[in-house]
């Protein structure tokens, strides 16, 4: 679907999003439409979604000229819960060799998502996730460049989708038209998401890299700061620990609705509801309704929501606002959208994260029936005729 | 201010942002611990574990805090003690605060310099860039609060005189005016921050950094004037969440503050963090820094012991205090006390019938051993006089159940014969008396179901020593109080059994999210849950062998080393393993440390664990009861399914720095 109402201020106005049926359709005339050389990244995990976009694209592999695939592995750390899961990584493992045939170039690249094993040991997967693609000349051959989210931890995506967009934007040697397409794809399955939980969850949030530098800064410490975290269900502990890293002035919590499943929002109130009200005192005329399915809703309501405010406390300095999603991947992508547009607006945005060790899947044996029901979405992110 | 429905659930005072708030909540008596040793010019470390209320403690001293205590808690009686207490510290007068804290986090992006992939030297220059940067503008920010400034331009009035200190030296022009400064010092800092979170690589990144570490000496309060009047007394730089921070990082900065020896009072608060106690105790012998020279290491729960004598009655009443504040600010009015809410006592009917049961259970059990011959005469006539006495029931419950145990010891030591001796000897020793008859109530409870865990008093023991985790309790209990006010109309007094149940709860629910919270999780649920199963062994054997109850280990110093070693070596797996698990323990606040410790001619380290996990497994709460544990023991209680140490890796690397 493609959206034509345009507010020239946003960055992605009109926006694209395909799903389902049309998935198939798009990428074959897309792929069909020139000559392509794709570059596609995705990680390797557990999560029996990884290879559903691979696999689609894969089908139409005839009409691209080249075709490299990057993938990631991520080191979770000796300890981590999910390795346990290794059986699940072989299979996905297994899958992923029977398409390396139809690759032209294969990379793989090692990022961990820790300093090291030792007791004071840092998140440090954003700062890995921006060397993945180190500069623009790594990039610059490609007609298309695919990042698949499916299964790749939020703390990779949001820094790497965020320096691809960097690369693209300030690139200044090669006229626009030059310039690849960047999508992004996710395997979207919200049934599949409610059987893995967080494992060890960290005590304190983390700024993302590429989103940090003005929620770091002293020097507006003083100015009213907001906090819009986009609602998922089980995350109470999460959501407390971002909420004592500062306590915001206002909370625009965002719930995802419309839903395939109607009583979502109502369930995720009902579970955050003395959390919400009693505790933080949140105005239910704060809650916000984004659709689960297009996070380009999200993208919009944050940041309308950001750019009004700043308006109207303009006299006060302006405010600060962290954005958080802990809710799934698609309507994740709203948040980021949001923090990277704002911020390139000069807006005091950023992005506020909690990681696990690792994770907890409540009945495994599911997991791989479940992925039948996945559906698959491309967004484009940037494109080569847009400006 | 607004009432608010469970005012358990504002968590630790420092979240609270309102300053009137915070005062509201402050127990004065905190500040009991506070010398003005602790303002001599140097480095104090203050040490604790997670909510044991050092942020509260350096929150007190911010601008904020002791402006609104100076315009508004002069005149009022509920703050009249914090502001006696702070004018002794010299921190307030009459005319004014005294004092201006600045204080900064050294959690956020100062560790994220690590992951920048500067060199070390562009590292530590951008470092002392950030931290003095964000010092000058902590300074400005506290100088708009006292001086009640609505914009940063009203600060051209703040001047700020080169210091006189031959240390003192500055290659940047340095503004003299508190407006210029501020932009000066904003624009460092954003610099900096935007170097740190850039999307570039390094290579094409400009690199003009400005060294202005040296600009903290500017902090000291002569150099600060207003409208040409000297600003405040003294300054006081307070440095928090020291932990955060790498320990190369603190090595650093710690070497920075003895050798430039900056003539500024300086409070770096942290965690207890970190397993080795030279780490703990600070020393730094290659920087020359000697503890009472250059630096003083605070351990607040320490510190709460040697001052309050009566330490458990002295921390009850603080906590009554803090729980009554808070209830002043609930929307229940009706309750004056939260002390009130929670009855201590089971002397109701219900009760009492109970307790005649086992009275007459127990009696029948003693009387039986011992009514056989003469030699037991002594026996039989203290028998008789728990019959006798005008004692409640329950109370004649314990004693029967304390005699039973004391002629359980007997019968161990084959020494019914002796038995007046040792009877005589046992009953005399009062102090041993009430140990036993804590014991005895403490069987009682397990053996007859009876309730345990109520009551303030107990209430207060569970949260070891820990604000933080009184509020987490007490929350629970205060919502469990208005909502049977609320369904039945009733008082909000809740039964202990009610109490225990909701206690119980409580600490079952932070057990279950230990896997979820906390690293290697299901691994330290292991070790505890071992450890545990050892404690209740221990504790309930019939002759109630090591009262008050086991409820922690030691380790001598020999077998310490070795942990330690076995850490930064990893020779020996198994060692290395328990370390971190000990380790992990300690900075999750499921330990708490008491090191240096000397008994029966052996030196070492002694571990208890937190008192609600006592409550999970049924364990006494009070301290004292332990044993002395070999590390080869301690090592089969951690997990045989997966080690927490992978191959070839160093997990303490940054330690042996």
């Amino acid at each position: 679907m493609t959206n034509f109402h345009s507010d020239s201020s946003l960055n992605w106005d009109p926006y694209f999003i395909i799903c389902g049926k049309k998935f198939d359709d798009f990428w074959k005339s897309h792929l069909e439409s020139r000559s392509r050389k794709v570059l596609y990244i995705l990680a390797l995990g557990f999560d029996p979604r990884m290879l559903n976009g691979l696999s689609r694209i894969l089908k139409f592999s005839n009409s691209i000229e080249d075709f490299k695939c990057i993938l990631i592995k991520y080191d979770e750390g000796p300890s981590s819960p999910s390795l346990r899961y290794r059986s699940f990584v072989e299979k996905n493992t297994e899958e992923f060799e029977k398409l390396k045939g139809k690759f032209s170039i294969f990379e793989e690249k090692q990022i961990k998502l820790w300093s090291d094993n030792s007791i004071t040991r840092r998140r440090i997967g954003d700062s890995e996730a921006i060397n993945i693609i180190g500069n623009f000349e790594n990039i610059q051959d490609f007609t298309d460049i695919i990042v698949d989210i499916s299964a790749m931890p939020k703390g990779l995506y949001f820094s790497l989708i965020a320096k691809i967009l960097h690369l693209l934007e300030n690139e200044e040697k090669l006229p626009k038209k030059d310039l690849p397409n960047f999508f992004t794809i996710v395997s979207e399955n919200t049934e599949l998401d409610e059987l893995i939980e967080d494992s060890g969850i960290d005590e304190d949030p983390k700024l993302m890299r590429g989103y940090a530098k003005e929620l770091e800064r002293y020097a507006i410490a003083e100015i009213p700061y907001i906090w819009i975290p986009i609602l998922g269900e089980h995350k109470k502990i999460q959501l407390e620990n971002i909420h004592k890293w500062r306590k915001p002035d206002e909370i625009y919590p965002i719930l995802p609705s419309p839903s395939i499943n109607p009583r979502r929002g109502d369930d995720i109130i009902s579970e955050y509801h003395q959390l919400l009200f009693d505790e933080w005192n949140v105005e239910p005329k704060n809650v916000m309704y984004a659709d689960e399915s297009n996070p380009f809703d999200a993208y919009r309501q944050i940041f309308y929501l950001v750019r009004e405010h700043t308006k109207v406390l303009a006299p006060l300095g302006k405010c600060r606002v962290a954005i958080s999603s802990d809710s799934s991947k698609l309507i994740s992508l709203g948040a980021l959208l949001a923090a990277y547009d704002l911020l390139k607006q000069n807006m005091s945005v950023g992005i506020i994260n909690i990681e696990a060790d690792g994770y907890d899947i409540k009945t495994p044996e599911r997991l791989f029936d479940l992925n039948r029901k996945s559906d698959l979405y491309t967004l484009l992110l940037y494109h080569d005729e847009r400006k | 201010m607004a009432n608010i429905r469970n005012p358990f659930k504002l968590r630790a005072a420092e979240q609270i942002s309102n300053p009137s708030q915070f005062l509201h909540l402050f127990d004065p008596h905190v500040l009991n611990i506070i010398t003005t040793d602790w303002f001599v010019e140097k480095v104090h470390f203050i040490n604790s574990s997670p909510g044991a209320g050092k942020s509260s403690l350096l929150r007190i001293f911010s601008p904020d805090i002791l402006s609104e205590l100076h315009n508004t808690g002069r005149a009022n009686p509920e703050y009249k003690e914090i502001f006696s207490k702070l004018n002794k510290l010299n921190a307030i007068s009459n005319t004014g605060p005294e004092l201006l804290g600045i204080g900064i986090s050294c959690s956020g992006n100062l560790k994220s310099l690590k992951d920048c992939a500067f060199n070390s030297q562009m590292e530590e220059k951008l470092l002392f860039t950030l931290l003095s940067s964000r010092l000058i503008l902590s300074m400005l920010h506290g100088v708009m609060v006292l001086k009640d400034l609505s914009s940063t331009e009203e600060l051209n009035d703040l001047k700020i005189l080169n210091p006189k200190n031959p240390n003192f030296f500055s290659s940047e022009s340095i503004p003299n005016n508190g407006r210029d400064l501020f932009q000066w010092a904003d624009n460092i800092e954003k610099n900096a921050c935007e170097l740190i979170d850039s999307l570039d690589t390094i290579s094409d990144i400009s690199m003009k950094i400005p060294d202005i570490s040296n600009a903290i000496f500017l902090l000291k309060a002569e150099n600060l004037k207003f409208n040409d009047e000297s600003l405040v007394e003294k300054t006081l730089i307070m440095l928090d969440d020291f932990h955060e921070l790498p320990v190369t990082q603190r090595n650093t900065i710690k070497k920075y503050l003895y050798k430039n020896k900056f003539p500024i009072c300086f409070w770096i608060a942290q965690r207890v963090e970190g397993i080795n106690p030279k780490e703990l105790l600070c020393t730094n012998i290659s920087a020359g820094a000697i503890e009472g020279r250059e630096y003083d290491n605070v351990f607040l729960e320490a510190e709460w012991r040697k001052r309050f004598r009566g330490y458990i009655i002295a921390y009850e009443n603080v906590l009554s205090n803090i729980a009554d504040k808070r209830i002043n600010i609930s929307n229940y009015k009706e309750i004056s006390s939260f002390r009130d809410c929670l009855k201590d006592s089971l002397n109701d009917k219900k009760w009492e019938n109970k307790y005649e049961k086992i009275s007459s259970e127990i009696s029948q059990r003693v009387t039986e051993k011992v009514k056989s011959s003469k030699k037991y005469s002594r026996w039989l006539t203290e028998i008789e006089r728990l019959n006798d006495e005008k004692e409640s029931l329950q109370q004649k419950a314990i004693a029967w159940r304390s005699l039973e145990i004391l002629i359980s010891r007997a019968e161990k030591k084959g020494q019914l014969t002796l038995e007046n001796e040792f009877l005589n000897e046992q009953l005399a020793l009062e102090k041993d008396v009430d140990i036993l008859k804590n014991y005895a109530h403490l069987f009682l409870a397990r053996e007859y179901d009876i309730p345990y865990y109520f009551g303030f008093s107990k209430l207060s023991e569970i949260s070891s020593s820990n604000f933080e985790q009184f509020l987490a309790f007490s929350a629970d209990l205060f919502e469990e109080a208005i909502s049977s006010h609320t369904i039945k109309k009733n008082s909000f007094v809740l039964a202990p059994s009610r109490q225990e149940q909701i206690i119980k709860a409580v600490a079952e629910k932070n057990w279950q999210e230990i896997p979820k919270r906390i690293p290697h999780g299901e691994e330290i649920q292991y070790f505890l849950e071992k450890f545990c199963q050892f404690a209740v062994s221990e504790t309930y054997n019939s002759t109630a062998s090591y009262p008050p109850g086991i409820t922690g280990f030691s380790i001598v110093d020999d077998e310490y080393e070795i942990l330690i070693e076995s850490i930064k070596d990893e020779k020996n797996l198994g060692f290395t393993n328990l370390g971190y698990l000990i380790y992990i323990c300690l900075s999750n606040n499921l330990f708490q440390m008491t090191p240096n410790i000397n008994q029966g001619g052996k030196s070492g380290h002694k571990f208890y664990l937190n008192r609600w996990i006592c409550v999970k497994f049924g364990l006494p709460l009070g301290y004292g009861g332990w044993r002395w544990k070999r590390i080869e023991e301690l090592a089969r209680w951690s997990s045989p399914r997966k080690s927490l140490v992978g191959k070839d890796r160093q997990i303490y690397d940054e330690f042996s720095q």
